[in-house]
């Protein structure tokens, strides 16, 4: 089994686009798929029209692997199910405060569908904290969009600080450009410096700016659904390719 | 969870779908496509394995699909041509089938047109929370139409099945199960039963359980005649022949139930029943295991062998029409149905000394004495003994689980069952010493007559069947070499304890 995380630590980067459509791919090419939406805000779930769920009230959902595996929903797609956020749990702090004592205990509650998932991708909200942490530690891959930005620059820099400050390692890291805008120059010469300094870290694949990926929200369905033929989704294909490639 | 057929309900006539919809409160019923009308057939072997074993096997479409009690269904290609199992392209139907009766071909056992529906039920923001398959059968026989709907839950989904589940229970549906499936499409045909069991509260003395047995026997091996007639496959005539030896044996064992010429006269009249039978048995079976002789030379005597069933195969064809011819006869049909009629009005019987003994007494007597004869000629046999011998104890044997057959469901709990399995591998070990020195005799009858023999070839094939029948002595002798140890293992202190339980019992030799 592998475990996916999609993150970053800035906000609107394109993580639960990322995410949707890396887990759909997964699921059509046969992978039995699980797709945990992290971030309180629920979007992964909103775009497969999967309620949040009133079972996970408590704070202590990843301890409690019976409430844990009730509360995923199947998708509509087959072989992708969700676990979807929890919106009544807004303390997200507490309850990373409450991980922080016990950090495996993310990877305990995963393990406990193991046997019945091929990949779990997660899609994490924006931050480095201790429930990040405990993603990093309990993820195989984590896949970061980077917005060929100036400011994003930095950030990525940082989380690349952050692995090498904790010990984490940084080969888990699986960066690619998002949001690309080939038209400008700013972007183009980012990217060129950005896989130059942080040589063979970044992906092929590059992720275009494109209203198809915004209308995932008017569709309520993965882009790949209805985008496939498409740069956008031609380019989550390659990212799915790039991903399920690696170890 | 998963969509066997616990998940299935069955109503007949439609769906009323509006009245579900209305039924499902916040959700409702969305259609995605329905089929056009397709041809079915409804398929199994003639024992009905599939049907016994929970299972509904239909053919549509060009492809199988196989629906079960305790399995999510399969589905494979279904054989552009041929109707045995090993002709289906590699698949999960061909695997479960040429397992289960890799000797028999599939019968059609009903036909006529379905149609195939896809539909789900959604919640507000169309999030599929069920779907839901509905196939509606329109039998070619029958009167009415049939819907089996099946319904395939989402996982964290429970309320949505749950509402159609209540609804489709409201409208008469009912928990769909290949049982009801097979009888609901082919409402003819009833269950196979090779084994038919005596009814024994209708059968108080050895007279009646003797009259039950060879009517039920008789009955079996007509349901027999028309697939060997037709040479669909070669189980038919297997049955009929295993049917009418029950019928001899029922005779020649119980003793003195019918009166002694009417006993003889049977006996010779179901002996001329099976004379025309068996040399079509005999090809049958050498032709079945035409590979497992080839693989017992080595290639260079195969040309020889090549030979030998070619002159087999040529021979069984004008054998099963002979046959075929016979059964059709007006001769037979007379005769036989006859018979019949003589055992389903035993009141035209002149009944023997035994026939108003009770059932079971009469029962307990001879299994006793049977199981006496068994042991004696077993005690009798070492490595010096002539095999005529060890082909008396494989009589005694048969004849001896035949009779714990007939009377089983007499005795308590499973005592009979047991017995006849403790008896399993002895049978079959004295089976297979049978089989072997009967193969040795039709070989050298087939070297000292056949006219194929002749020239380079007839010299050729000589040699190879020479090579032959000394592997099957060998096998023969092995084979004999493990039938004391096998009576020995058979004839345990448990074993004589369940006959003890079975002859016995409270009160017995009353
Ligand atoms: N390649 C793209 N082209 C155009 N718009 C995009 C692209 N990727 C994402 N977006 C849009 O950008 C917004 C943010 O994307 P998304 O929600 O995937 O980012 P995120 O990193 O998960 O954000 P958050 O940090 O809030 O969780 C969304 O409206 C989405 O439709
Ligand atoms: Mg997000």
């Amino acid at each position: 089994m592998k475990i996916i995380a999609c993150y970053s630590n800035k906000g609107g980067v394109g993580k639960t686009a990322t995410a949707v459509n890396l887990a759909y791919a997964f699921a059509k090419n046969g992978a039995r798929t699980l797709l945990c939406d992290l971030d309180p805000q629920g979007a992964s779930g909103f775009y497969f029209r999967v309620k949040p769920s009133a079972k996970l009230q408590e704070a202590q959902f990843f301890e409690d692997v019976a409430r844990f595996t009730r509360a995923i929903r199947a998708s509509d797609y087959d072989n992708l199910d969700i676990l979807p956020a929890n919106l009544t749990f807004r303390d997200f702090d507490v309850f990373l405060s409450r991980m922080k004592n016990s950090r495996s205990r993310l990877k305990k509650a995963l393990k406990s569908v193991k046997r019945e998932y091929d990949v779990i991708v997660l899609d994490c909200p924006p931050n480095i904290s201790a429930l990040s942490e405990a993603v990093f530690k309990a993820a195989d891959h984590v896949v970061v969009p980077v917005i060929p930005t100036t400011l994003s620059e930095r950030t990525f820099d940082q989380l690349v600080a952050f692995f090498r400050a904790r010990g984490l390692k940084t080969g888990k890291l699986a960066p690619f450009f998002s949001m690309v805008q080939g038209r400008k120059t700013l972007h183009c010469e980012t990217m060129a410096r950005m896989r130059k300094s942080h040589k063979n870290l970044f992906l092929g694949c590059e992720v275009p700016f494109s209203t198809d990926v915004e209308k995932m929200g008017v569709h309520r369905e993965p882009a790949l659904r209805y985008a496939e033929s498409r740069p956008a989704g031609r380019a989550y294909l390659e990212l799915f390719k790039a991903v399920n490639a690696r170890r | 969870m998963s969509d066997d057929l616990h998940n299935s309900f069955l109503l007949e006539g439609p769906i009323d779908w509006p009245e579900v919809d209305a039924a499902l409160e916040g959700l409702r019923l969305v259609q995605d496509h329905s089929s056009a009308w397709l041809r079915y057939r409804l398929l199994d072997c003639q024992d009905q394995s599939l049907r016994t074993s929970g299972r509904v096997l239909l053919d549509y479409d060009g492809a199988l699909l196989l629906l079960s009690d305790s399995d999510a269904p399969r589905v494979q290609p279904a054989a552009p041509q041929g109707t045995f199992p090993a002709d289906l392209p590699e698949g999960p139907v061909r695997a479960l089938t040429h397992k289960m009766f890799p000797l028999r071909c599939f019968l059609i056992f009903a036909t006529g047109s379905l149609q195939k529906v896809a539909l789900r039920v959604v919640d507000d923001e169309t999030k599929t929370q069920l779907r839901v398959e509905c196939v509606t059968f329109d039998g070619d026989g029958t009167k009415g139409r049939l819907s089996l709907v099946t319904l395939s839950p989402l996982r964290g989904y429970t309320r949505a099945p749950q509402r159609v589940r209540a609804a489709l229970r409201g409208a008469g549906a009912t928990r769909g199960s290949a049982a009801r499936i097979f009888a609901a499409l082919a409402p003819e045909v009833a269950p196979y039963v090779s084994k038919p069991q005596t009814d024994f509260r209708q059968a108080e003395t050895a007279f009646d359980v003797a009259v039950q047995t060879i009517a039920n026997y008789i009955r079996v091996a007509r349901e027999n005649e028309a697939g060997v007639i037709a040479d669909l496959d070669s189980e038919f005539l297997h049955d009929y022949r295993v049917a009418l030896r029950k019928v001899r044996s029922v005779l020649s064992l119980f003793k003195d139930v019918f009166g002694i010429v009417q006993t003889a006269e049977m006996k010779a009249a179901f002996a001329d029943l099976m004379a025309p039978t068996g040399r079509l048995r005999d090809l049958d079976v050498y032709l079945m295991e035409q590979d497992d002789y080839f693989a017992l030379l080595p290639s260079s005597l195969h040309p020889g062998l090549r030979l030998m069933f070619e002159t087999f195969a040529a021979e069984r064809d004008s054998a099963h029409a002979g046959l075929a011819k016979h059964l059709k006869s007006r001769a037979y049909q007379d005769q036989i149905t006859a018979l019949a009629a003589q055992f389903d009005h035993p009141g035209g019987f002149v009944r023997g000394e035994a026939g108003a003994q009770p059932a079971a007494a009469y029962a307990r007597k001879l299994i006793w004495k049977r199981y006496r004869r068994i042991c004696k000629i077993a005690s009798g046999i070492d490595e010096t003994t002539p095999d005529a011998e060890v082909h008396a104890l494989r009589i005694a044997c048969k004849k001896f689980r035949y009779l714990v057959e007939f009377f089983a469901p007499l005795f308590a709990g499973k005592s009979a069952k047991r017995v006849i399995k403790r008896m399993k591998v002895l049978q079959d070990n004295l089976g297979a010493f049978n089989d072997y020195s009967v193969q040795q005799e039709t070989l050298l009858a087939f070297v000292a007559q056949s006219p194929a023999l002749r020239g380079a070839r007839g010299i050729e094939a000589a040699q190879s069947i020479g090579a032959l029948i000394a592997i099957l002595d060998q096998r023969q002798r092995d084979e004999r070499a493990r039938v004391m140890e096998n009576f020995t293992r058979f004839n345990s202190a448990g074993t004589r304890a369940h006959i003890h339980a079975i002859c016995q019992a409270k009160g017995a030799q009353a």
